[in-house]
């Protein structure tokens, strides 16, 4: 049985309510999009539709001859001012209105100031641009070929599309673990690329007075304090006279921690027309053009002996970074916390090799809550993990608790560099198992397969660093490997593998005779309860 | 295009452009800001009203579709100083965080508690299921439902005075 | 806060976002807030105590080791009626009368905290699901998470916290992808095609803890905000390919979408005849 938050007192004072709450169910929060300042106009973006392109020509006097628009805005424009690029969060650049090229689709190319969102969008229609398309850069594993298209051209030397090499942990250590392994598997696995989807996209409302100089920016940011600082670099403003306010803000999850062009594009636009300008993207804009994150294509290998003892863990990893490093992280190592890879485990030796490159997609990769990498991080341990308990016919879980850091060993420093604070890593384990009935659940397994159905469990770890740190320095300590004992395979009448040993693949029927869910529909109406919505929705089945 | 709405039963009389959507004229023509707009594919539901009682999403309703329906917005909930149900029970069992996606998924609670005053854990899921929330993992928005449900007999804005007294003095400050 | 000095918390305001109204800070991300900002508002209303004991002190006429501390009040060893509160020792810092030699006025401290560590948050996650083979779909049957991340200040919160990082994992393991064509159009545009769970597709989560503090920060917490997005999708993956096992199947990407789930069935199946 689980416990309820109610059964347990917080620090001090009890259960403890939002004091933010009474302003949001009444409809009284204050987003980005609620602000509304005198004067106020609208930007909008154009978005490139192509993902690589040499722009020839660009053609914005229809748009500024609407009777609503202000102000229509070009890289050309913001060249001569030096705020055509921007530095990124990961020491690289990116475009804030294209110049040249155009290297992800979605990729801003223009801005329109005008009376009303509205017409703001009309104008867009009336911008041309003539756009010479090349060859796009799409698998990154294509990224590094020597005929590959050079996606950053804009960079001084630049001949390829090689961003990082980074490595971490002792490879000539694993070399001489994994080769004296009993067992050893391999697995290729991708993290694909996500985003982070917050219900409220990103936005800001730019008010610089011509008077006193000062700009006062609205931003849907998680880290104001450092925007202020970049806008000062990048505007050349000073900083005493930036103000960045953060409103309630729709979800960040680190989707809002980076600037993005529509904000710089909005503080120009206030800075040419005198008034405040306000820029909101819409969903299509959110999801293809800001932070997405993830996209790691990794190759793990684990060695082992053949009684259970994880000995060692090794990865190659292949970074899609799309067009721009734009990373939002704020670590000194280029794949962030990746190599947390060894998890929970009290490992012999480690190794990671993460290489980044960049493709014609936007840009991004730290977002989602991934704590910089270490979603990746632990998707590669804990796969592996499952993967040779496949391998040696073991349960996952009972491997996992053979194998688990034994918390006398706190604080503990990992292969690469890690030192764990605190942790109790088997009791956590034992309680999950419990509070899930895991035999129970085994049982019930073995009984369906047996009886011709099947059914998937799965118990994991996971370990975690967080908050934002510096790094650590490497410690080579060895250790020596735990005495072996117990046995892999079922045991307690857990049959785990009982039909699905590598070897013995189970020759169940592979139709008919399951019986699992009914089938849904097959397309999902994306519908509230009423019979007479007029606006139902639909979405795709996931393909 | 004139345009005369009915909203939370006050009438609104506005020239507004014929293609413009209704969760447009809520937020920027009235100043109802407590409908949001999170997609362009009706796939979220922060823009979720009521028409004629019914969850409607007014991001692909125009408003000159609603002339001659009544429509209720969030900000239409609380009563003569009075919660809803709904709006406590959200507050009580920590229904939301962000509260981006808060002020549809009351209206839909609202809607479902009039039609089916006592709904399972499964019909409250099936009928918040065309919104979308990216922070609570929606078992707290189920338990704010049933909260609601259990509590709400005897009248809007049941809860603690003191409650009462501290949401009265934020909306005030 | 409250906690360290006996203020309630309907009495303290907490301004955030507001680049004038605030001293620098790098930003929420990366489940810091806790680690980082919450060590510091612990750190400072220690630093505020102490100051609050010297000037009781004053107040009193005895020395400050002959003070007893009562959440939010001082009071003399022995003579519990003898006390001071927080509020009137503030009142008396700003008035100046009574301070001891050489103590400015005041009763206000700052602190820029500089973590010694991370914290390592832990947890252990055990999920269940279904999936029908004749139509691929993966039904999350069950979903437990046991979260350690040390003192727990507010459980409510983590609570929160930890099913929004689930219902994430969920998603990304059955049905979130950015994905693109050979012309590097994007396919991943609009929630028709970039899909999030929806409150039918993720079931009831069973949440509990266990308690290991931080030996490093001020009051044992550790961070919560990404654990469960950061645990959850590998166990969802690794129940789909324990189910799948049976035909052969060793692993599958993310996202196990319907028709990735059968093509990996009729492919493993197939190489069996």
């Amino acid at each position: 049985m689980t416990t309820a938050p109610e059964q347990e007192r917080p620090i001090g004072f009890g259960r403890l309510k939002r004091k933010e709450d009474p302003r949001f169910i009444r409809g009284r929060g204050n987003y980005l999009d609620d602000i509304v300042l005198p004067g106020m106009l609208h930007g909008a973006i154009l978005r490139s539709p192509v993902a690589h392109a040499r722009m020839v020509s660009i053609d914005t006097s229809e748009a500024a001859a609407h009777p609503k628009v202000r102000a229509v805005i070009t890289g050309a424009d913001l060249e001569p001012l030096n705020l055509a690029w921007m530095p990124t969060l990961s020491s690289d650049t990116q475009s804030v209105l294209a110049t040249d090229k155009v290297r992800f689709q979605g990729q801003e190319v223009a801005f329109v100031v005008a009376d009303d969102r509205y017409a703001a969008r009309d104008a867009l229609e009336l911008i041309h641009v003539e756009y010479d398309i090349l060859d796009p850069v799409i698998d990154p594993h294509h990224a590094l070929d020597p005929d590959a298209p050079v996606i950053r051209d804009d960079l001084e030397g630049r001949t390829d599309n090689h961003i990082f090499d980074w490595e971490s942990g002792d490879a000539d250590e694993c070399d001489r673990v994994f080769a004296e392994a009993d067992v050893v598997v391999t697995r290729d696995m991708v993290y694909p690329r996500v985003h982070p989807a917050p219900l409220e996209t990103c936005g800001a409302v730019a008010d610089y007075d011509q008077v006193t100089g000062k700009l006062t920016l609205y931003e849907t940011t998680q880290a104001p304090h450092a925007h202020r600082t970049l806008y000062a670099i990048v505007a050349g403003i000073p900083e005493h006279k930036i103000r960045v306010i953060s409103p309630d803000v729709g979800g960040g999850f680190g989707g809002k921690v980076g600037i993005y062009p529509g904000y710089v594009c909005a503080v120009v636009g206030s800075i040419v027309t005198g008034r405040p300008v306000k820029w909101v993207e819409d969903r299509s804009e959110n999801l293809i053009s800001t932070a997405f994150a993830r996209d790691y294509h990794m190759t793990g290998e684990i060695a082992a002996t053949s009684e259970g003892t994880i000995l060692a863990v090794r990865t190659t990893v292949l970074a899609d970074h799309g067009a721009h490093n734009g990373t939002a992280q704020p670590t000194k190592y280029p794949a962030g916390f990746f190599h947390v890879f060894t998890g929970s485990y009290d490992l012999q030796a480690a190794h990671c090799k993460v290489t980044g490159v960049y493709t014609n997609k936007a840009p991004g990769g730290v977002a989602y809550a991934c704590s910089f990498r270490v979603t990746e991080a632990v998707y590669l341990v804990e796969r592996m993990v499952d993967v040779l308990a496949a391998e040696l016919g073991m349960d996952p879980a009972e491997l996992r608790m053979k194998n688990l850091i034994q918390p006398d060993q706190f604080p503990y420093t990992t292969r690469t560099g890690w030192e764990y604070d605190s942790g109790d890593y088997p009791t956590t384990l034992r309680k999950a198992l419990d509070v899930a009935g895991y035999e129970d659940l085994r049982r019930e397994q073995a009984e369906k397969r047996a009886g011709g159905q099947r059914a998937g469990a799965s118990g994991r770890r996971v370990g975690i660093p967080d908050g934002h740190r510096r790094g650590l320095l490497h410690r080579g300590r060895r250790r020596r490997p735990a005495a072996s004992h117990g046995h892999p395979g079922p045991r307690h009448g857990r049959q785990l593998r009982g039909q699905g040993a590598p070897d013995g693949q189970g020759r169940r029927a592979a139709f008919g005779a399951d019986a699992g869910p009914g089938a849904r529909d097959d397309v999902r109406a994306d519908r509230v309860r009423g019979a007479r919505d007029p606006t139902r929705g639909h979405r795709r089945r996931p393909r | 295009m004139d345009v005369t709405l009915t909203v939370n039963g006050v009438e609104h009389q506005r020239d507004v452009e014929a293609r413009m959507l209704l969760v447009h004229f809520l937020r920027d023509e009235l100043g109802l800001t407590g409908t949001h707009w999170g997609c362009d594919t009706s796939n979220c539901g922060t823009c979720v009203v009521l028409i004629d009682g019914e969850p409607v999403k007014s991001c692909t309703t125009l408003a000159a579709m609603t002339v001659g329906h009544e429509v209720r917005t969030v900000e239409g909930l609380e009563q003569d100083g009075q919660l809803d149900p709904v709006q406590q029970g959200f507050m009580e069992e920590h229904g939301l965080q962000c509260g981006f996606c808060t002020p549809g998924m009351l209206l839909t609670a609202r809607a479902l508690l009039d039609a089916n005053p006592d709904p399972s854990t499964d019909e409250i899921r099936e009928a918040i299921s065309g919104q979308l929330c990216r922070c609570t993992g929606y078992a707290t928005i189920v338990r704010s439902v049933r909260w609601a449900a259990e509590h709400g007999e005897g009248g809007n804005g049941a809860g603690p005075a003191a409650d009462r007294a501290e949401a009265q003095e934020e909306v005030g400050s | 806060m409250s906690e360290e000095l006996g203020i309630p918390p309907e009495d303290i305001d907490v301004v955030h976002g507001d680049t004038d109204q605030t001293p620098f800070g790098l930003g929420t991300y990366g489940s810091r807030s806790t680690p980082v900002s919450g060590a510091a508002v612990a750190l400072t209303s220690r630093k505020v105590r102490d100051k609050a004991r010297a000037i009781a002190a004053g107040m009193l006429e005895v020395s400050p080791d002959d003070l007893e501390w009562e959440k939010g009040r001082f009071f003399v060893k022995g003579d519990p009626d003898s006390g001071k509160t927080i509020a009137d020792i503030a009142m008396a810092a700003h008035g100046a009368a009574d301070l001891p030699d050489g103590m400015e006025g005041s009763l206000e401290a700052m602190t820029t905290y500089n973590p010694p560590n991370l914290t390592y948050p832990f947890g252990a996650y055990v999920c269940v699901v279904d999936i029908d083979p004749t139509t691929g779909e993966t039904k999350v049957r069950r979903f437990v998470a046991v979260d350690d991340c040390g003192t727990r200040i507010n459980p409510m919160i983590i609570e929160g916290q930890v099913h929004g990082g689930l219902a994430d994992g969920v998603g990304m393991a059955l049905m979130e992808i950015i994905d693109f064509d050979e012309f590097g159009n994007c396919l991943g545009g609009s929630f028709m095609e970039y899909l999030i769970p929806t409150a039918v597709e993720v079931p009831d989560w069973e949440t509990d803890f266990t308690v290991t503090p931080s030996p490093h920060h001020p009051i044992g917490a550790k961070g919560v905000g990404e654990s469960a997005t950061v645990g959850s999708p590998p166990v969802i993956m690794n129940a789909i390919v324990d189910a799948l096992s049976v035909y052969g199947v060793r692993h599958i990407d993310m996202p196990a979408t319907p028709s990735k789930v059968w093509e990996a069935i009729h492919a493993a199946t197939a190489d069996e005849r």
